[in-house]
């Protein structure tokens, strides 16, 4: 018996060791867990926020897409904007209930703005409270979401604090959850025997007794099997929990992770994510009875999901409506009213998929964080993606490619002019799948995108070059890797001497190459590394024609330092990374470095826009008008693979590609190809005419374009000609100043020589002395 | 005697200085080009544009904006630039360059060609100390100042004091 007794003392104290060592355990665990990061929130994208300003290009289109990008609702009258994100509309007169938004450096709060837009631009902008606004210079809307970085499980979710969560939330989630939730310590006995009564008598599982801890403890600890092992360690975890923390904060942790519904294959947690999930609004501005939906939706989200069930969702609302009346937390009038009432769910916001500017973001991103940070963090990134312009590029796309052959492919980039942000990037005709990303990885043959260089590098010697120097646009044969290369211009024909301006006006290949083996390799290349690209050597003369490759992002690069002015910029697809806290994690300041003299840069820029005026970029006129003086190059690269364009307007540049992944012959040249392109995109978006500011070097000389010498204003084709400071030619036409033949003077190869009229002593002095 | 000597160098110089090459200058030439004569890449008659094309700009208009913009006129500047302008004017003095960067950055977007925006700028990133970007933005700011002679002097200003003179 005692032997008994001993044994039973024994297993009691091994038991309770083993309880107690096992709530230790626990204890540790659960204080391990809630030292680390509690959820891992996706890193989100946003666009640029679109600022509106009296004077703003912008057509009420344009408005009416941005604000659909943004997923801001039209309602009917102005009485029906109480919510934030809605608009009215009519004709051009826009009222905005914008939505608050934390830009990190400042943070915007809910107001109302007014606007009106006429002849394409808003001439007038008020905002202000809902009750009074006033005239303002300028107004910014919250930032298009343009994509998330998700975490393996593909959880979505909004952090919410203590003071984000309305009272009436947590007293709504701990009447229909858990009524004794302030009173047990994690597990509610009470609960658990009036459950097993219930289930007994009615001879199945219908009712449980989970308090919000256990839940909790579930979620954050547990598998979801249900084990009686398994029951037993949550209850050990709620317990734990309770131990460790507050009821506030068991509450706000249960708040923030309860799983809500699903969009595809992202899982909304949390009410902040639920509440803009279902309602389209944060979390703050709901109405007890959307509170009483959301938390009826815990039960069971896809039973209950609104969407899909209204009916079902709206019983379990009102029952749960009633349960807050039950407990004085909402009137009787207000029970009344709200059952009523429809759901007010509002449609599954749209998600924008940029997948091939997304590319761009994480492969920047992940040069300085690493990929599990990345989408575990929570941080907010703030891109230049103008949603409009790649929605643009992204119908240009398209249009250009229906009815064409299938296998056509295209990359864009479109950059802005002052900053070189890329705005948009197409990298394959397909934009809504991620896949081979044109823009960043085709590395193509550049064809007559290089000539620039070549040119520019000529006009960078100024004593030896101007844009009206004769050039020899002759047969060339080169010995080239023990060949013979003879390079044809593209209408197989010669075209002799001709003004330097001309051959790159009209891309003429044997003058270039001419020019480019005078000048030589090296230098040519140099001035292409100062543009911002490097070929990789050997150097050959074929590379004058662009037979090296590049990718359109490249491209876009070399093109912009033209565009600036000879200032190099390098690209930007971030500006500012924020942690969830709003601390500024990185910034991406505009950078710019002077790489070529400005004076050179404007007279190959000025050759540029006489391209699309009068040169092989003529037809882009079918889209924009050469008012906009747009700057730009073809190319096109052999037996038509490649077909290029590179331009800029004042405020934008863009670089298209279009061949194929095969390399097979498109048929297409850079005029009938990627220019079409071009054209279609930039007819869609704003631009202001490139206007090129001369800078201190340059000066003006009317030339007479056949002779490349001076002559006066008058005379027959005079050109006004620019030329880096002291380079015009010094000798006068001669033909310019003489007298025009009289209808009895003989033929001109007959005709006297006229003595000039000495004009100054000097020049008298010189005849005589001659 | 003297006389004689000086009226004797004077034809001496007048007649040696026949023997200079020809004086090139017969013909008007300047900074800005010459308003009747086409520009290189300047405008051709006779090209249509399409119709009901929302992108073009000031089409119709008598004033060609090639022409005009590359003499020396100062560009219209909107209220929100002034106000981002002013903002920014007002960060600097009060020893916030980085956010004052952060505003001109935004300042570009309204009008990237703005060589006052360069040259704030420019004053943004010396006041942070980074001389070589404040002297690359003043000189940016610079190419475009050709009808802003007070900002071409704040420009030479700062790179002089960049550069230490």
């Amino acid at each position: 018996m005692k032997l008994l007794i001993r044994l039973v003392i024994f297993l009691l104290v091994c038991a309770c060791l083993a309880f107690f060592g096992y709530a230790y355990l626990i204890n540790h665990q659960v204080a391990e867990r809630f030292k680390e990061r509690l959820w891992d929130v996706p890193a989100k994208v946003y666009a640029r926020p679109m600022t509106l300003y009296p004077g703003l290009q912008l057509s009420a289109k344009s408005l009416g897409q941005e604000l659909d990008l943004l997923g801001y609702r039209r309602v009917e009258t102005q009485e029906q904007l109480s919510v934030p994100g809605t608009y009215t509309r009519y004709h051009g007169r826009f009222v905005l209930n914008c939505r608050p938004f934390d830009f990190g450096a400042q943070r915007r709060p809910l107001r109302r703005t007014e606007l009106t837009i006429s002849g394409s631009r808003i001439t007038r902008l008020k905002t202000g409270l809902k009750t009074g606004q006033r005239n303002a210079d300028m107004e910014q809307l919250d930032p298009v979401l343009i994509g998330q970085f998700y975490p393996s499980s593909m959880e979505d979710r909004i952090l919410l604090d203590t003071e984000d969560i309305p009272a009436l939330l947590k007293k709504t989630i701990v009447t229909v959850e858990d009524k004794n939730f302030y009173s047990h310590y994690g597990i509610d006995f009470k609960s658990i025997f009036r459950a097993i009564v219930v289930n007994i008598r009615q001879g199945r599982f219908t009712q449980g007794a989970s308090t919000l801890t256990q839940q909790l403890a579930k979620n954050f600890f547990l598998s979801p099997e249900k084990t009686l092992k398994r029951k037993l360690s949550e209850a050990f975890v709620a317990a734990a929990i309770e131990r460790q923390f507050t009821k506030e904060e068991i509450l706000e942790a249960y708040i923030n992770e309860v799983y809500l519904g699903q969009d595809g294959a992202r899982a909304i947690h949390g009410f902040g994510l639920g509440a803009q999930f279902y309602f389209g609004k944060s979390l703050g501005l709901l109405s007890p009875r959307e509170t009483a939906l959301l938390v009826g939706i815990l039960k069971g989200p896809s039973v209950y999901n609104p969407r899909v069930h209204p009916d079902r969702a709206m019983a379990r609302r009102n029952t749960v409506l009633g349960l807050m009346a039950d407990q004085g937390l909402i009137s009787s009038t207000q029970l009344t009213k709200s059952l009523g009432r429809p759901l007010g769910v509002i449609p599954v916001p749209r998600q924008w998929r940029f997948p091939f500017y997304l590319d761009l973001v994480k492969r920047r991103l992940l040069k300085e964080y690493r990929e599990k940070d990345l989408k575990t963090m929570g941080l907010r990134i703030f891109t230049p993606l103008d949603p409009l312009v790649q929605l643009a590029a992204e119908k240009g796309v398209a249009d250009f490619m229906a009815g064409k052959n299938s296998k056509l492919q295209a990359g864009v980039v479109v950059a802005a002019g002052a900053t070189n942000e890329i705005q948009a990037m197409v990298g394959g005709k397909q934009p809504k799948y991620k896949g081979f990303n044109r823009a960043l990885d085709a590395k193509r043959p550049i064809g007559s995108l290089v000539k620039p260089a070549v040119y520019l590098s000529a006009l960078e010697r100024p004593e030896n070059y101007t844009l009206v120097t004769r050039i020899n646009d002759g047969p060339v044969s080169l010995k080239s890797g023990g060949r013979l290369w003879k390079p044809m211009n593209f209408d197989k024909k010669f075209h002799g001497e001709l003004p330097l301006y001309q051959a790159l006006v009209h891309s003429y290949n044997t003058s270039t190459v001419r020019l480019g083996m005078d000048l030589g390799l090296d230098t040519v290349f140099a001035t292409m590394a100062q543009l911002g690209f490097k070929p990789a050597a050997p150097l050959v003369p074929a590379m004058l024609l662009g037979s090296f490759e590049m990718t359109p992002v490249q491209v876009a690069q070399v093109y912009h330092t033209l565009a600036s002015g000879g200032f190099y910029t390098p690209s930007r697809v971030i500006n500012v990374v924020y942690t969830p806290d709003g601390e500024t994690l990185q910034r991406y300041p505009l950078r710019i470095e002077q790489h070529l003299d400005p004076g050179a840069v404007f007279l190959v820029n000025k050759t540029l826009q006489a391209v699309v005026r009068q040169g092989t970029g003529k037809s882009l006129s079918r889209w924009l008008s050469p008012d906009l003086g747009i700057a730009g190059k073809t190319g096109t690269t052999n037996d038509l693979r490649d077909t290029w364009f590179a331009g800029f307007s004042g405020n934008r540049l863009a670089v298209v590609w279009v061949g194929r992944d095969d390399n097979k012959s498109t048929g297409l040249t850079g005029a009938s190809g990627a220019m079409q392109v071009f054209g279609r995109i930039m007819a869609q978006i704003p631009n202001t005419p490139l206007v090129l500011t001369p800078p201190e070097n340059i000066e003006w000389a009317v030339i007479n374009p056949e002779t490349g010498l001076r002559t006066n204003n008058n005379a027959p084709g005079a050109l006004a000609v620019p030329f880096i400071r002291g380079s015009a030619p010094g000798v006068p036409d001669p033909a310019a100043e003489v007298e025009p033949p009289t209808p009895a003077a003989p033929g001109p190869d007959k005709q006297p020589v006229q003595k000039k009229k000495p004009r100054y002593l000097i020049d008298w002095l010189k005849d005589v002395f001659k | 005697m003297k006389k004689y000597y000086f009226y004797l160098i004077a034809l001496a110089l007048i007649v040696l200085s026949a023997c200079a090459q020809k004086r090139p200058v017969s013909m008007p030439q300047s900074h800005w080009p010459p308003e009747s004569v086409p520009e290189i890449g300047g405008p051709v008659t006779g090209q249509s544009t399409m119709p009901g094309d929302s992108a073009v700009a000031g089409r119709g208009e008598a004033q060609n904006p090639l022409l005009s913009a590359v003499r020396p006129v100062q560009r219209p500047r909107p209220k929100a630039l002034t106000r981002m302008i002013e903002n920014a004017e007002n960060q600097l003095k009060n020893r916030q360059p980085q956010l004052a960067f952060s505003t001109l950055e935004q300042a570009l977007y309204i009008d990237g060609q703005d060589p006052l925006v360069w040259h704030l700028m420019a004053r943004a990133q010396l006041d942070q100390g980074n001389v070589v970007q404040a002297v690359s933005l003043a000189k940016k700011s610079d190419s475009l100042a050709a009808a802003y002679p007070e900002v071409k002097k704040k420009n030479a200003a700062l790179i002089r004091k960049a550069q230490g003179g």
